[in-house]
């Protein structure tokens, strides 16, 4: 597992130069692999991540482009489906290699980071690395950030409604390599938009790594929907940071889809500090075989009238174990803000284990709500019994109640494409 | 087609060692309603669940046989697709399934194979059921007796066997909690599917459903025993003198 290429500056600043970046970018990539070096492993209560899991990968092999849909591999076009009329961005092992999509209103910009620092430097530049430097970082996204070949970048001017999702498929087939992307999703003032991310990989992959980092910049009054949906093989690790610092009166909807990966941390951060800014984060896990899914959401409200609300319900099976982390923070100063919690763990197997680590503070004494409700429990036997006694043989029954279990929650889901391709996904896990 | 037949021969069951069922003999046939009537504690209760499957209950000894095949060796769930059916005393709730979307699943369960209804099909007859219990139409949309208050719970129970079409039906006290209104509802329900492919047994603790479903033969269980039966005047008896006049009767 030692790299033919070593993991360094050189590499870094090597990396950047081969792609033609502007000398700011170069420099900030530096500095996030300053942090990397220096900012500890993350702690997370229940997951026990090593230097190791930072370190031993090769580099990535990247692809070549596809010409057509048709030329891309069968396991990412499976898992996509129907292409048909959608805006699709594909990166395969970090490399920018197929997109497709109706032509974009005026000033919409959608295309690969790499894409974009070459053509719209001056545009990526404010955003670009700027939330390490306030020190809103750590190991994963430092990395991401240093590391990165892939990513998207999404510019939707004031105003703007983009109807249509803009769909960012992050494929991994080459075993033992590490990927690294970063994302920029800019949404000016009152600008709407959807972008929905599925990581998914060849079973052959294994040992292969995921390194991710999305800065999410939302503008006044502006709604972003930031779906992820992570399918990746068992034997593939997952590591990704997504971060959000909402506008005044900005709504921002997590929808964090966990059911593949051998070891995964999906890390949510919203920093609401605009008065009046509202983030939903909605979750969904399953977590089986060996699986280790763990799903952090921090919401620290700072700024008044704000809203946080996190809704996510998961399945551990057979000897699958699954970490809910929501962490809440309404801050002095955050008047008249809400802050809400319900996460519920459904253990189907005597091995698997739930993790559930709510953590809810207002430190401000004039809030208008906040409360959490956390919950770990195993089938209720009597519901068994019942769906048996209708005909429906065990597995058929245990389906049915899972199915139900996750039904609060996808239903809340705002997309309707991203609602049926996590109940599917929920389908494929209890078949196997 | 042959009638439906449900044997029940010397049938002893135990729950946490507790041996409530003592010797229990029943026959059940298509075209035949029998009333079950006992006390709290003669093992009404103990019977339905032995006869759906419920794994709780130990069956110590004796058979149970549907249209000559031994129940007992089949889980519950291959006991409905023979055409078993229990109307339970206490419906559980099940989150996040809606009545429509369950009763067209078990109905493929017990009658698919090919035979799967369409779905067009199975909500027109779903309307008219639901309309003939009294069930207003958005309970289909509703989530499986969540919320639901006990008559409402009863008569969708009812609604499941109509819907389902079983062979040997079992109503475990379905009538306990209910008014007058909703009792008449409930057993219009089940005298609209009286046929000869239907044999119905029901267990009760009163004697008022068996007004609005008369039975044709009535049992009474005492001690894990059925010590008395005959025809509905039985029920009538019963009722005026109580459980303990019966008792008095069988130690002479």
């Amino acid at each position: 597992m030692t790299t033919q290429t070593k993991l360094d500056r050189e590499l870094i600043a090597a990396l950047s130069e081969r792609a033609g970046e502007p000398a700011w970018a170069r420099e900030r990539r530096l500095a996030a692999w300053n942090r990397f070096v220096e900012l500890p492993v993350p702690a997370y209560e229940r997951t026990r991540l090593k230097d190791s899991q930072f370190e031993d990968f090769t580099p990535s092999p990247g692809a070549a482009p596809a010409g057509a849909w048709s030329d891309l591999p069968a396991g990412l076009r499976a898992e996509v489906g129907d292409p048909t009329g959608r805006a699709l961005v594909v990166h395969h092992n970090g490399a920018a290699v197929y997109r497709q999509g109706p032509g974009l209103p005026e000033g919409v910009i959608v295309t690969d980071m790499a894409t974009a620092l070459r053509d719209h430097a001056d545009l990526v530049q404010p955003y670009f690395l700027t939330r390490g430097e306030q020190g809103l970082d750590n190991k994963v996204a430092a990395l991401s950030g240093a590391l990165h070949t892939g990513g998207l970048f999404v510019y939707v001017p004031a105003g703007v409604n983009l109807e249509i999702p803009i769909e960012y498929i992050v494929y991994l087939d080459a075993a033992g390599a590490g990927v690294a992307d970063y994302t920029i999703i800019v949404a000016e003032a009152g600008s709407q938009l959807t972008v929905l991310e599925t990581a998914v990989s060849d079973a052959g992959a294994a040992g292969a790594a995921r390194f991710g980092l999305l800065d999410l910049y939302v503008g006044e009054g502006a709604r972003v929907v930031c779906g992820n949906v992570q399918a990746l093989a068992d034997g593939v690790q997952s590591l990704v940071v997504r971060r959000v610092v909402p506008g005044e009166r900005a709504h921002v909807d997590w929808v964090a889809a966990e059911f593949g990966a051998g070891l995964s941390v999906n890390e949510m951060d919203s920093r609401l500090e605009g008065r009046g800014s509202e983030v939903r984060a909605l979750g969904v896990f399953f977590a089986g075989g060996q699986q280790h899914l763990d799903l952090e959401l921090r919401m620290i409200q700072t700024g008044r009238e704000t809203a946080s609300d996190i809704l996510v319900r998961g399945v551990v099976k057979d000897r699958g174990r699954a970490v809910y982390g929501p962490y809440t923070l309404i801050e002095h100063d955050a008047k008249d803000s809400t802050g809400f919690q319900r996460g519920n763990t459904l253990v189907l197997d005597p091995e698997a284990r739930a993790y559930s680590i709510p953590q809810l503070h207002a430190v401000e004494d004039e809030v208008q709500g906040a409360g959490h409700a956390a919950t770990i429990g195993k089938m209720d036997p009597e519901q068994l019994f019942y769906l048996q006694a209708r005909g429906l043989n065990a597995q058929q029954a245990r389906r049915l109640i899972v199915d139900g279990f996750f039904y609060p929650v996808t239903d809340h889901i705002p997309v309707d494409a991203l609602k049926h391709r996590v109940m599917s996904l929920v389908e494929r896990k209890m078949a196997t | 087609m042959a009638r439906p037949t449900l044997e029940i021969r010397d049938l002893r069951v135990s729950i946490e060692g507790k041996e409530i069922l003592k010797g229990l003999n029943l026959t059940v046939r298509g075209g035949e309603v029998h009333a079950l009537m006992g006390p709290n504690g003669s093992g009404k209760s103990t019977l339905a669940y032995t006869l759906m499957g419920h794994p709780r209950y130990v069956v110590e000894d004796g058979e149970i046989l549907m249209d000559g095949e031994d129940l007992l060796e089949m889980e519950p769930d291959e006991r409905a697709r023979r055409g078993l059916f229990l109307a339970f005393q206490y419906p559980v709730e099940i989150p996040g399934v809606t009545v429509a979307n369950f009763l067209r699943t078990a109905y493929n369960a017990i009658h698919g194979n090919g035979q799967e209804i369409s779905v067009l099909e199975f909500h027109k007859k779903l309307k008219e059921e639901m309309a003939a219990l009294e069930i207003d139409e958005e309970f289909a949309g509703r989530y499986l007796n969540e919320g639901f208050s006990g008559g409402e719970k009863k008569r969708h129970e009812i609604l499941q066997m109509a819907m389902l079409k079983p062979r040997i039906a079992i109503m475990d006290e379905t009538d306990s909690g209910l008014d007058i209104d909703a009792l008449k509802i409930v057993a219009e329900g089940v005298n609209r599917q009286r046929s000869d492919q239907l044999g119905v047994l029901v267990i009760t603790h009163y004697q008022r459903i068996l007004r609005y479903l008369q039975p044709d033969y009535v049992h009474i269980l005492l001690d894990g025993q059925i010590v008395r039966s005959g025809g509905r005047e039985l029920a009538e008896e019963l009722e005026a003198k109580g459980y303990d006049w019966l008792k008095s009767e069988i130690t002479t």
